[in-house]
């Protein structure tokens, strides 16, 4: 029986040898396990936890780079108001029952003439056009009810409207509404838009101020982003999964087109888009010279994908598609190789053709992990900078700008660093309301 | 058809995935309805109709599967090997349920098994196969009785049948070691040839019961109890054997003792081809 003996199992020597107090570092199990993990919670530490935390603070702060102090201003990077303003547009000037009255009137307000009459403590300005008087708007200042009855008449389009018994007239500015008023004090504004307009009109409130919420480019940047992020994950989606759906079939040279496809995804972006500046430059375009050789475009008229209000969001989302699709498409490949071949075969003999199976059978089964490839996509997509800042800058005219963008810009190039702080922050709760329903989805399918 | 991992579709419930094949092929929602309501009667599901394949447990999902190809009320059932993933007593028990339910139904079906006993207990006819050859296609019975060649012989029956090598003789058969046995019925074959003699194990006694039977002297070497019944691998100067025998009978290992081995139910096979009985 001397054999047994002798293979004593190997755990217990490190213990007889703790006793002795002998055991070297990396054979205590609990230290060396810190020691393992301490690279990676420094990097996880310096490169995210602190900047992180540091850009909370920072949103709270007024910081300015280059100025000296930094104060605490609690969450006036986020939304200060300083005044709401009232704007108007669309004004009714008057209601006709046929339509030839109603083009009358609009034909002829350059004729129109505007005066002015006391009302009481303020003035009203009423407008005579083709024998019609309206009375427009009523001011404190004589002047001032004059000068705007006189802008609404001369400035604006009036176009007529109407169906039926119903004519109207509308004096309409377009993109810059008339601002009627300023006020700090909400409660007071809706009085007093009673009283000075007379007029039936569209009227607005903005607010008016230095935080991030009434910055007037930031809907902009944030509608983008979500653009962005939405046509970017739908086609993605749309690629990615014939791509997975092909992959997972047996065909000579799978592996090398496995690898090549994974390409897009692993180079990093700031090569990969060097290249598409080539593709997409406006001279040299690969994609223009084609298109003019085969006469498709003249070469007067070739496309500016970057400079181009209409093409430049394009032109990013197709970017990051080609960037992102591999990403998904593997993910679900790996979805579809878990999908075990006899369901398929079962499926078969329950008389499914392929879209069948592919619609009852393969896509509920792998909807999960789609999700959370998706939830993974969305937030790459939705925080994504360099793709964007490389290929436009966040140009033409602020209509491929981003939030990250946005905040860099603000934040860096401006050196507001409180508000690009505050608005790359922003971030955070929606992409964490996004995640939390994602997650709920997700929860409930595994129920 | 079963599958034998039963292959449910694990994102529909008891029901879709009865109901999925009659789905594909348009069938009115009532008669679909009808058809798996019915079926799950039978089976005893109803009460998980709703529930999904994880929430089951083995046999449940075994029933489902069987389920699945009812619904169909196809000509034919085909089922692969659908009570191997089951655990022994379990497997027992479908067993049981399986037989009683096509008693009831009464479709054909087709029934792959590598276990014995499963088809022997519930084959009307078995086809047995050696690396997709056909070996013989019989009743059980039949199988067990008159097998069709040496492969059958040793296959069905537990423990297996003993083989010897040997060749015929006048009157009888001669095994190595000078063995030689009479035999009860005329020579099948010239007196020379070379054969293979199988004697199953309920065939070979202790005690001398039999007119046919003639004593072999052997040793015993090992004694397997299975309670009432008792398995005895012996030696004898041909080989090694298997016999059955009782427990009161008190075999013991190393014991001395001739072992008597019933002719009539002898077979003899030509070397790897047919049994010449």
């Amino acid at each position: 029986m001397r054999p047994l003996a002798a293979t004593r199992p190997r755990a217990e020597e490190p213990v007889a040898a703790k006793q002795a107090g002998r055991i070297p570092l990396l054979e205590r199990e609990a230290p060396l396990g810190y020691l393992l993990v301490l690279p990676a919670v420094l990097y996880l530490g310096i490169f995210i936890a602190y900047p992180f935390v540091m850009s909370v603070g920072l949103s709270f702060l007024d910081a300015q780079a280059g100025s000296a102090r930094w104060n605490f201003i609690g969450w006036d990077n986020y939304s200060k108001v300083d005044a709401y303003q009232i704007v108007a547009n669309n004004f009714r000037i008057a209601t006709f029952e046929s339509e030839q009255e109603a083009r009358a009137l609009a034909d002829q307000r350059k004729q129109g003439i505007v005066t002015t009459e006391p009302s009481g403590q303020r003035f009203k300005a009423v407008v005579h056009v083709a024998g019609n008087d309206v009375p427009l708007i009523e001011m404190d200042s004589d002047s001032d009810a004059s000068f705007n009855a006189s802008s609404v008449l001369q400035d604006l389009d009036w176009t007529v409207r109407g169906r039926g018994k119903k004519w109207e007239v509308i004096a309409n500015t377009g993109e810059n509404p008339i601002t009627l008023g300023e006020f700090t004090d909400r409660s007071k504004m809706k009085e007093e838009l009673k009283h000075d307009l007379l007029v039936e009109a569209d009227t607005k409130v903005i607010a008016k101020g230095t935080g991030v919420l009434q910055d007037s480019n930031f809907p902009l940047a944030l509608k983008n982003t979500f653009k962005y992020t939405f046509f970017t994950e739908f086609f993605k989606m749309l690629i990615g999964v014939p791509c997975a759906l092909l992959l997972n079939r047996k065909f000579g040279g799978r592996r090398l087109l496995r690898g090549l496809l994974v390409i897009p995804w692993v180079i990093p972006i700031a090569i990969s888009a060097q290249a598409w500046l080539w593709i997409l430059d406006s001279t040299y375009s690969v994609i223009n010279w084609t298109l003019t050789h085969l006469h498709i475009l003249s070469p007067g008229h070739v496309i500016n994908f970057r400079g181009d209000a209409d093409y430049a969001m394009g032109s990013v989302i197709a970017v990051n598609i080609w960037r992102g699709f591999p990403f998904t498409a593997i993910i679900i490949l790996a979805g579809l190789t878990a999908i075990p071949d006899e369901i398929l075969e079962r499926a078969r003999l329950d008389g499914a053709n392929a879209f069948q199976r592919f619609f009852h059978i393969i896509a509920p089964m792998v909807r999960p992990i789609l999700m959370v490839s998706l939830l993974f996509s969305v937030i790459f997509s939705f925080t994504d900078f360099n793709t964007i800042w490389i290929i436009t800058k966040g140009g033409p005219y602020d209509q491929t700008q981003v939030l990250s963008t946005y905040a860099y810009q603000l934040g860096i190039n401006a050196g507001y660093l409180g508000k690009g702080a505050a608005i790359s922050l922003f971030m955070f709760p929606i992409m964490a309301v996004m995640v939390f329903a994602m997650l709920q989805f997700l929860r409930r399918e595994n129920m | 058809m079963v599958f034998q991992s039963y292959a449910l579709y694990p994102h529909m419930d008891v029901y879709r995935n009865m109901a999925f094949s009659l789905q594909l092929r348009g069938l009115p929602k009532k008669e679909i309805d009808r058809r798996v309501h019915e079926v799950a009667e039978i089976l005893g599901l109803t009460p998980e109709i709703k529930r999904k394949p994880r929430q089951l447990s083995g046999g449940q999902r075994q029933r489902v599967a069987v389920g699945a190809a009812l619904c169909r009320q196809a000509g034919v059932l085909l089922f692969d090997e659908p009570l191997s993933n089951l655990d022994a007593k379990l497997r027992v028990h479908m067993r049981t349920e399986l037989k009683r339910l096509h008693q009831r139904v009464r479709t054909t079906s087709v029934y792959v098994t590598h276990d014995q006993v499963e088809a022997m207990t519930m084959g009307d006819r078995i086809v047995i196969m050696n690396g997709g050859k056909i070996m013989q296609v019989a009743t059980p019975l039949e199988a067990y009785d008159k097998p069709a060649n040496r492969f059958v012989a040793g296959f069905i029956g537990t423990p297996p049948m003993n083989f010897f090598e040997g060749e015929l003789r006048d009157g009888g058969v001669r095994l190595a070691g000078d063995i030689r046995l009479p035999l009860p019925r005329p020579l099948p074959s010239e007196p020379g040839k070379k054969v293979i003699f199988g004697i199953r194990p309920e065939h070979i006694a202790v005690k001398n019961g039999k007119p046919e039977a003639a004593a072999v002297p052997s040793v015993i070497e090992v004694v397997e109890p299975l309670g009432h019944d008792v398995v005895a691998t012996a030696r004898c100067a041909a080989g090694t054997f298997q016999l059955n025998a009782e427990i009161h009978e008190k075999l013991k290992a190393q014991q001395q003792i001739d072992l008597w081995f019933d002719l009539s139910r002898a077979y003899l096979f030509d070397k790897e081809s047919e049994c010449a009985l």
